[in-house]
């Protein structure tokens, strides 16, 4: 049996909650721009120690820009302080953010399909704001990240 | 269970100001909050300025800032498992720094400034003032700021203290998300805090500055664990703490607002948001807020149109709007008590709706609008027994015209509902009653005597038909305190109508009696109900108009959890109620209300009991013909209670004058039935004898009740008030 248990977040990054930005200035969330801002939040509240320990497991498995979706993995010892220090989360480059946990899963593949649905939703959501605005690329990318989570390995 | 956050802050500033708390309570509502309190933090003396006027904020307000709100909002919530039909209550809070024992001093019940918010907390600075806000303070929370050194220190004995006098402590979260500095204080000083409560009584909020520093429930419960907190401890911390505190709250405040809104037209801040408010307790009931937001139906049509409208309902601050409002938590009782009742659509099949229709509408016409909406959707099961006992509120109804206004946009759709058989489609016809009930209310003068007759569903279903009835009283007796002008006449007539399809001596009887007194008590188990049958078999009319009185004079005591207490200690009656009072506490807030009734508050419920003097005479034609207990226990209480009935006496006055009261009663009356039967009885021993020979009383209880709730309310009141000094 696998001894080592993680945990699979599904979170969604909430841009500018207080609309003080236009919404050209919002930032494009990337992985590396996710990893580099919970890895500071962990190395603030928890110090060289705590970043050491869960930078064992922490990884930043899927963004995806246009719904805002995102997945990581933290071991399960873990993952209470990492999600502490994600919650702490000011901002990404700038651009004031929240994090807003959806769903915990202890399985890839539990996470794969809890993801999958919020994707869609908030797809529809998206289509919803931008209407008549949604180009055949958005619709593209989506179709690729949509396959990207079927992709997803531990 | 929904989660709340009970500390939104609100300066007087100037509009720029607003415009951040209505950003702040568009992100709460988006990530799936069920409820917002605005904070108002005032030093000092207390002066008349102090008046609560935090303004309540509207739903176009807040679409403004997000206008696809509808479709995130039920994204939240359904990932969240709170329902999407859940309105969304917002709440004023006050907050007293208190220095001085002299401030604290001020913090007594008896102040009227206090009364007008929902929730009251208090912030000591310094040892004397947290000990006297433990101790003896009537607050509901005590926050401390732990961003900065704490000037006190947290004692054990103190902090035990506290908790068993039922006061919560909070602990607020957005420093720990702003400043780093403010971050290592509070988890230094929290964490204390934590160790001393063990984790019990403390409830979680934001106190956030803007809507950066906001976060959603589950993510602040996993913050709380940086304190030691457990992860459960921390999920009950911000809803399950926050809503037990709300309802018991907006119980406490609702006593009191009672005399309040029966003398002047109260503003509309007792509305229950809450469930739980408030009926719900919550609450809801117990929730009470002017704006119970709407559903996210609602939110869609009001986005699309009706904003202008539901701006108005939820804003309404004249005595229609209160009046209206009260039924929305008494529905939201119901809701509770009814959940657990499916029988209860039952009696309305029966009823032929014709009652129902425009009883609905009375029921329905929890005033505002949007309120109203988002009741209905929560309960439609409640609807139902409302639209039971409809009939008698469909008379008050018809007299307030204020009523009818609300109403009628929602009565139209109750009254086709009505027709159909309930049973099956229960929540559905309650929702089209109550829509039909609303719209009717203007024509309910004349539908009252004719609903009254098919409210009185002579439901087989026994338990149906009380809930129903119950329903249906309770809710008439909200529309009779907000329509007051309801007249006796038409009560008598509902009542009339109510007792003969109350026939079914067993099933109507719950439903009648029930009906009044306690939704609650249908909910409750049948046992309680099949007592209630017992009584109402004899004279089905009284029994109706009982339950409408006990409900009423329930409703009237809302503190007195159980109102007929003192009575039925007698008899085993309390035994029996509270029974009843725990099967409804499968309800929400609404069954933490019944269960107070249940338990205990009898001399609160006495006093309610003189205005169902009315109630009483029926009961005592109740009692007749059922051998149960509680009949007995009602008898006795009418030969014990000299001074009850004085009190009763003012009820009787009152209840004609006072729809309100009634409403008030039946939030909290619901819960006993049985327990009314002996306040009422008590209460009109004057007027009773008469009323005792008549056997529509009963049905004529509920307006009869409305009308005297005024003179009820002021007699529990000093009986309430006696009891508390």
């Amino acid at each position: 049996m696998v001894g080592f248990k993680n945990r699979y977040m599904t979170l969604e990054v909430i841009l500018d909650p207080n609309i003080e930005l236009a919404k050209k200035d919002h930032v494009i969330i990337t992985t590396y721009n996710v990893t580099k801002a919970i890895k500071d939040s962990i190395l603030v509240n928890f110090g060289e120690c705590g970043l050491a320990s869960s930078l064992g497991s922490f990884q930043v498995k899927y963004v995806n820009w246009i719904t805002r979706l995102c997945i990581i993995r933290a071991s399960r010892e873990d993952h209470q302080k990492v999600w502490s220090a994600i919650t702490m989360v000011r901002s990404i480059a700038g651009c004031p953010v929240i994090f807003n946990l959806l769903d915990l899963t202890g399985s890839i593949r539990a996470c794969k399909i809890a993801a999958f649905k919020c994707d869609e939703l908030k797809f529809e959501q998206y289509k919803l704001v931008v209407r008549s605005n949604l180009s055949a690329q958005d619709t593209q990318k989506m179709q690729f990240y949509l396959h990207k989570i079927k992709c997803l390995e531990h | 269970m929904g989660f709340f956050d009970l500390s939104v802050p609100y300066t007087d500033l100037p509009p720029p100001d607003r415009s951040t708390r209505a950003k702040l309570v568009t992100k709460a509502l988006q990530l799936g909050y069920s409820g917002v309190a605005y904070n108002r933090t005032i030093k000092g003396v207390m002066s008349d300025r102090d008046r609560c006027s935090i303004p309540l904020l509207t739903l176009p307000s807040l679409l403004k800032h997000s206008p696809h709100l509808t479709s995130s909002v039920g994204f939240h919530r359904d990932l969240l498992g709170v329902p999407r039909s859940t309105p969304f209550r917002q709440y004023t809070r006050l907050t007293v720094c208190a220095e001085t024992p002299a401030q604290a001093q001020t913090l007594n019940s008896g102040n009227p400034i206090l009364k007008t918010y929902d929730l009251v907390a208090v912030k000591p600075m310094n040892q004397s003032a947290f000990d006297q806000a433990c101790e003896k303070l009537e607050v509901d929370i005590i926050a401390i700021d732990f961003s900065e050194k704490l000037p006190f220190r947290l004692k054990q004995p103190l902090v035990k203290a506290a908790i068993e006098r039922k006061v919560y402590f909070e602990i607020t979260y957005a420093g720990l998300i702003a400043d780093v500095q403010t971050r290592r204080q509070i988890i230094t000083n929290a964490k204390l805090l934590v160790d001393w409560t063990r984790g019990r009584n403390i409830i979680i909020s934001s106190a956030a500055p803007t809507a950066n520093e906001f976060r959603g429930p589950y993510d602040v419960a996993n913050l709380m664990s940086l304190l030691d907190l457990s992860m459960e401890r921390a999920k009950a911390a911000i809803s399950r703490n926050c809503r037990t505190l709300i309802s018991n709250a907006v119980r406490k405040k609702h006593y009191y607002k009672e005399a309040i809104r029966v003398e002047v037209l109260p503003s509309g801040q007792e509305s229950d948001g809450n469930k739980p408010s408030s009926s719900d307790s919550f609450n809801w009931d117990p929730i009470s807020s002017g704006e119970g937001d709407l559903l996210l139906d609602d939110l869609a049509k009001a986005f699309s149109n009706s904003s202008t409208k539901a701006t108005k309902t939820v804003k309404a601050i004249d005595f229609a709007s209160v009046i209206d409002s009260m039924p929305s938590l008494g529905f939201q009782v119901n809701d509770l008590i009814s959940g657990t009742n499916v029988v209860v659509s039952q009696p309305l099949a029966t009823q032929k709706n014709i009652v129902s229709a425009p009883q609905l509408n009375v029921q329905s016409v929890a005033t505002d609008g949007v309120q109203e909406q988002s009741v209905l959707c929560d309960t439609m099961l409640e609807w139902q027994r409302f639209r039971s006992k409809n009939p008698q509120k469909l008379y008050s109804s018809s007299d307030t015209t204020k009523a009818v206004n609300n109403v009628i946009p929602i009565e139209d759709p109750l009254i086709t509902t009505r027709a159909e058989p309930n049973s099956p489609d229960e929540t559905d016809g309650i929702a089209t009653d109550i829509h039909d009930v609303q719209s009717q209310k203007s024509a309910i003068a004349n539908a009252v005597n004719d609903v009254m007759e098919i409210e009185v569903p002579t439901t087989t279903g026994a338990e149906p038909m009380n809930s129903a009835e119950s329903m249906g009283i309770t809710k008439e007796i909200h529309d009779v305190q907000s329509l007051k002008s309801v007249t006796a006449k038409t009560f008598k007539d509902a009542m009339e109508i109510e007792a003969p399809t109350t026939t079914g001596a067993e099933t109507k009887n719950p439903d009648g009696i029930d009906g009044v007194t306690t939704e609650i008590l249908n909910v409750r188990s049948q046992k309680s109900m099949t007592n209630c049958k017992l009584n109402v078999v004899p004279s089905q009319v009284n029994l109706t108009y009982h339950a409408l009185d006990i409900g009423l004079s329930v409703a009237c005591n809302p503190e007195s959890g159980v109102q007929v207490p003192t009575n039925y200690q007698d008899s085993d009656i309390p035994g029996r109620h509270n029974e009843e009072a725990d099967s409804i506490k499968n309800n929400d807030i609404q069954s933490d209300l019944v269960d107070e009734v249940l338990t205990g508050k009898e001399k609160n419920f006495l006093p309610l009991d003189s205005a169902l003097d009315k109630s009483i005479s029926e009961v005592d034609e109740l009692t007749e013909p059922g051998d149960d207990v509680v009949v007995l226990a009602n008898q006795v209480p009418v030969l014990d209670s000299s001074d009850e009935m004085t009190a009763t006496d003012d009820y009787s006055v009152a209840n004609h004058e006072t729809a309100e009261v009634i409403m008030d009663e039946q939030e909290h009356g619901k819960a006993d039935i049985e327990l009314s039967y002996p306040a009422l009885v008590q209460s009109e021993s004057g007027k009773s004898k008469a009323k005792r020979k008549k056997p529509h009383q009963v049905t004529f209880l509920p307006l009869k009740r409305l009308l005297h709730a005024t003179p009820f309310k002021k007699a529990r009141k000093s009986k309430r008030r006696h009891k508390m000094a």
